[in-house]
């Protein structure tokens, strides 16, 4: 059964249909990129799968481990595996990064991590993608550059262990070396139990955690499916010859 | 923990108390001039004081209601008491105080803390540990403070002599279930009630200074903040014995082996080596010690074979490339009885090891790490110790710690498999600092490396001249890098026999004495005058008379003019010229009756160049009609004096709370108001500092939160008298349901004050659409090269700020809780941290209290 599955659907942003009867299924272990065109409906459907309260489910489902999760709120699906990095990352003023986290940490799992316990993965997560230890008494994202904004998010991901994972164009606004620790980030944190779905208008970053599948979206659908040959064959032709 | 609005049931306001009472005056409600004389005559006043009312009283019916501000036409001043005299005295410690108030404090899940403040701000209180915090003993090395008994005897600081000398414990006990907070000192955490005192280097640089100059203070968890130095000590005197060990069991009197009779250095570098390498083998005829030691390591097999032959009169034989052995069931029997069982994983270190002398407790160290250990290279490697069993390496790093080494970790770590690419080995490794030569490895691999380190962290060195004069052979101190709020959870104490300090968690705490009890005689030496303001004009009538209503005239506003001719209770204090008082002083001001007015006054006088920090008492009686409190605060900051003023106040929704706070800050002097206004009907209070002498500041920190049916209406005054003064207010509002919040502020610069400074800084966040929020700043600049800056803000809780931390599993509620907590973060950071934890709390269970 797979993780993710999104069956039909569509979603509508103030009364403008964007997703037209999408389907997708993402299992564990599997890493899919979902590419496509501006304005094609990519982040629609990582907000959709998030439940953000302004994308309608106008028709569909959206399934995580076969229960539909259409009606639930975002902290309903946090808390059932899923998560989301977000291609631009809210500023929560007055929050400290360790205080969030640790919330965020205890909120999805069963039982609270001890202190100690989450200090030390947090540091060695941390150490991972290159953070100061400064930016523990840091405000969540507050001031953050691009690049250091895309990174706590993958440092989200890591702390939180997630089963269904969809990054929403994280390498946007990322240069090469900022690319690649989140990039390596992502690698270690991918395995048989985690199901990825990586949202991207470029196909950089599947140079650096190279998918298993690759689909691409045209007009709030899939219009064609492959594996990582298919990335290639984008970077030479771009996306205009698959316009349906 | 999250009090349930619902399970409070204390009456129309949910989150105050209230309080049955009895009073031996029962007045006649209204106001009059009888009633002025009246109120007068039973406090047995000096004439003058019945003077100034009844003019003030006068007044007071003269000056027009304020028109602008709040909603005030609803106050009927015929339907208020203006005088009640309790029956009760002021209680002197928690368990005098009438079981209703207890019950009450209990309902609200207020920290206990916070119930000790009841009293007067001087009360007798248990500073407590969780019942987990490994205390350093000598008589049986690390014991949780549970299992602590009279008798048992621990380490204390002599602050004399800054040695650590064994001191025996005269009680232990557990005192209470309480709020605990999370210090975390040198990667060691230890979780304290918020009024426990650590010992510290405080930085009492004179002002403008760079250098720091160091002061040995006890602070409490509540004082400590991050970066803070705490008192650890770094070598303890020696102790423990050697202990006399088991006969060998040998029922059949067949074995050859003998063993000693009592532990030396040798037997304990040899089972040090076995905690690392050895194991025992007992299956069917086969009875072996042995030891995982390669023979690319001849020296060590050397070292074993001939400790064996010393100790056992056994032939350690060379079973293969990878093995050691030791043929005798007697030995592996014996090693059993010791405690040393267990499989890799499951194995532990017998407790009587802590309790041995200190060249027997390195030996066993150093031959556990010529076992399992490393001493890296490079000049800066630490020695480390791994293993797949953490409890194990916990236990090794209290040995280190114990014999006056540092440590780190234990970490874990994953490394490849030697023989499969696919799997990976998780472990943990334990990273041993400090002057680590002097654990007893005889691995030349080990002790070659010895020496090589240039650099060693001590725990004294710190930024400052006067910091290493703090730091001896056996004291140093240490960096706080996390307090954080930790569970409520039983507590407990000891009390030493000696100096009243002990070592837990290698930190050094002090022990139950009532340090509050201490603060009073303490106040009293330094000249301190903290006396409640009725008291005061009773015993200090001359200092009383030159300084009252010298801020705040009676005429001053209408309100002003009614505390003035009715004022009854508050706190007067009196701080001599150039004495800083280090403990925040606190006062409770408690009302008995319904309808009651409250009418306290409160006159600070701090001298120049002393400094103090007062906090009003967050108090919430309830009322069954619509009731007033207006207290007056005076203060008056001489040169180069400072006062913080702190406030929570937190009254019932149909309270009129119009409160008049000014101080006159002097040359040099700083004035800081913060004030948090949670409850009441309506709320008019805009804490003024006048800027009278040349090189003053003034701030206000204010927080309001108006719920449905609230109106907080505060702000700030900051009048410019002399040149080169500063003025800053920050003031953050949040309002819910139909609740509004006004800023309201002044900004005054008289004619010759050049070269002012002030700034303004007013955020306003909504929580729904029926919220308001307004801002009225007044500004009089008389002139031109004064700097004003005004910065405003009105936000509603952000969509987006709710999905992303929704999107992270936070519920809904407790998201909107984060943000607006965050959003006040400023201001609260600022309080003392349960002040600020009772904050956060009160918030929270308003917010809740409206949307269920």
């Amino acid at each position: 059964m797979a993780e993710l599955e999104i069956k039909g659907l569509t979603v509508a942003v103030e009364g403008k249909q964007i997703l037209a009867g999408l389907d997708l299924a993402v299992a564990k272990g599997e890493t899919h990129a979902l590419m496509g065109p501006n304005g094609s409906g990519k982040s629609t459907l990582a907000y959709a799968i998030m439940g953000h309260p302004a994308y309608q489910i106008t028709g569909g489902q959206v399934l995580l481990k076969g229960t539909d999760v259409t009606e639930l709120t975002p902290d309903e699906r946090a808390r059932m595996g899923l998560f989301l990095a977000m291609q631009y990352p809210t500023e929560i003023p007055g929050v400290s990064l360790t205080n969030f986290l640790r919330t965020a940490v205890n909120a999805t799992s069963e039982t609270d991590m001890p202190v100690r316990q989450f200090m030390v993965a947090l540091r060695r997560h941390m150490a991972d993608f290159q953070m100061d230890e400064k930016f523990l008494s840091r405000n969540v994202n507050e001031g953050f550059s691009g690049g250091e904004k895309k990174r706590f998010e993958i440092l989200q991901m890591a702390m939180l262990a997630p089963e269904i994972a969809v990054l929403d164009e994280t390498d946007s606004g990322l240069d090469v070396d900022a690319l690649k620790i989140v990039s390596e980030g992502v690698n270690r944190l991918r395995g048989p139990d985690l199901g990825v779905l990586i949202i991207t208008h470029y196909t950089r970053i599947l140079r650096y955690v190279r998918p298993d599948y690759v689909h691409v979206m045209f007009e709030g659908r899939l219009v064609q499916s492959g594996g990582p040959g298919l990335a290639e064959e984008l970077e030479e032709k771009g996306y205009e010859h698959l316009r349906p | 923990m999250a009090t349930k609005a619902e399970d409070l049931q204390l009456g129309n306001y949910k989150f105050g108390w209230h309080d049955e009472s009895s009073s031996v005056f029962v007045p006649k409600k209204g106001l009059s001039e009888d009633v002025v004389r009246e109120i007068s005559a039973l406090k047995d006043e000096p004439k003058w004081m019945l003077d100034l009312r009844l003019r003030s009283y006068q007044q007071f019916l003269r000056r027009p209601m304020p028109s602008w501000g709040g909603d005030l036409s609803k106050i009927l001043f015929d339907d208020i008491y203006y005088f009640i005299r309790s029956t009760e005295k002021q209680a002197n410690s928690w368990e005098d105080l009438p079981a209703d108030i207890k019950n009450t404090y209990d309902r609200l899940g207020i920290p206990e803390a916070e119930k000790q403040r009841l009293v007067a701000g001087v009360a007798a209180q248990y500073e407590c540990l969780a019942g987990d915090t490994r205390v350093w003993t000598a008589n049986r090395g690390l014991a949780a403070i549970k299992e602590i008994e009279p008798g048992d005897v621990v380490f204390a600081l002599d602050e004399d002599s800054g040695r650590f000398v064994p001191a025996p414990v005269k009680s232990a006990a557990q005192t209470d279930v309480r709020q605990t907070y999370r210090v975390t000192v040198n990667g060691r955490t230890i979780r304290a009630t918020d009024n426990h005192p650590f010992l510290t280097l405080s930085d009492e640089r004179k002002p403008e200074r760079q250098r720091a100059r160091y002061a040995r203070r006890w602070k409490t968890v509540g004082e400590l903040r991050v970066g803070d130095l705490v008192a650890v000590p770094r070598d303890v005197p020696g102790f423990g014995a050697a202990m006399a060990l088991p006969t060998l069991s040998d029922p059949h009197g067949r074995t050859r082996t003998r063993v000693p009779s009592e532990t030396s250095v040798d037997l304990l570098w040899l089972l040090g080596l076995f905690v690392g390498d050895g194991s025992l083998q007992s299956a069917g005829r086969t009875h072996r010690v042995q030891f995982a030691i390669p023979a690319s390591q001849p020296q060590l097999r050397d070292e074993l074979t001939r400790v064996v032959r010393d100790l056992f009169g056994l032939t350690a034989i060379a079973a293969d490339d990878a093995r050691i052995v030791l043929n005798s069931r007697a030995l592996v029997e014996w090693i059993s009885d010791l405690g040393f069982v267990g499989t890799a994983l499951t194995k532990q270190v017998p407790a009587w090891v802590f309790s041995l002398p200190l060249d027997q407790r390195l030996a066993f160290l150093g031959g556990w790490v010529d076992a399992d250990g490393y001493v890296g290279p490079a000049v800066s490697d630490p020695m480390s110790i791994t293993s797949g069993n953490r409890p194990l390496l916990e236990q090794a790093s209290e040995l280190a710690l114990l014999a006056g080494l540092r440590t780190s970790g234990p970490f874990e770590f994953s490394s490849k498999h030697p023989f499969d690419p696919e799997r990976r080995i998780i472990g943990f490794r334990l990273l041993v600092t400090g002057p680590f030569e002097r654990v007893g490895c005889r691995n030349p691999a080990r002790t070659e490396r010895y020496g090589r380190r240039r650099y060693a962290h001590s725990n004294t060195s710190a930024r400052g001249t006067t910091f290493r004069g703090h730091t001896t052979d056996h004291l140093g101190f240490a960096r706080v890098t996390a307090i954080e709020e930790g569970d409520f959870e039983p507590v407990y104490d000891i009390e030493v026999d000696g100096p009243h300090n002990f070592v837990a968690e290698g930190m050094v705490v002090h022990n139950s004495e009532v340090v509050y009890h201490k603060v009073r005689e303490d106040l009293e030496a330094q000249g301190v005058i903290f006396l409640d303001t009725d008291t005061a004009l009773r015993e200090h009538p001359d200092l009383f008379r030159e300084h009252f209503t010298k801020v705040i005239p009676a005429n001053d506003n209408k309100f002003a003019a009614l505390n003035t001719a009715v004022w009854s209770g508050g706190s007067f204090i009196w701080i001599p010229e150039g004495v800083k008082v280090d403990v925040p002083l606190q006062a409770y001001f408690r009302i008995n009756q319904q309808n009651m007015g409250q009418f306290e006054r409160t006159l600070i006088i701090a001298e120049p160049g002393s400094y103090v920090h007062y906090v009003e008492g967050c108090t919430a009686p309830i009322y069954s009609s619509d009731s007033l409190h207006s207290a007056v605060v005076e203060i008056i900051v001489k040169p180069g004096a400072r006062v913080r003023y702190t406030t929570i106040q937190n009254w019932s929704n149909n309270v009129y709370n119009l409160v008049t706070k000014r101080a006159a800050a002097y040359e040099d002097a700083t004035m800081e108001w913060i004030d948090g206004n949670i409850g009441s009907k309506l709320t008019m209070k805009y804490p003024a500092v006048w800027l009278m002498g040349r090189g003053a500041r003034g701030e206000v920190l204010s927080v309001a939160f108006a719920g449905d049916g609230q109106h907080q209406d505060a702000g700030a005054k900051m009048v410019h008298h002399a040149p080169d003064t500063s003025s800053q207010i920050i003031s953050k509002s949040v309002s819910q349901g139909h609740g509004r919040t006004s800023y309201r502020g002044l900004v005054d610069v008289a004619e010759g004050a050049h070269r002012v400074k002030s700034n303004v800084v007013c955020d306003a966040l909504l929580l729904d659409e029926t919220a308001r929020s307004d801002t009225y700043p007044y500004m009089n600049i008389a002139e031109d090269d004064a700097q004003i800056g005004h910065e405003a803000s009105v936000s509603r809780i952000g969509e987006e700020q709710l999905f992303y931390l929704q999107s992270r599993g936070v519920e809904e509620f407790e998201a909107q809780a984060m943000i607006v907590r965050g959003f006040i973060e400023p201001i609260s950071k600022e309080l003392p941290m349960e002040y600020s934890v009772e904050l956060n709390r009160l918030i929270s269970l308003n917010m809740e209290g409206s949307v269920g």
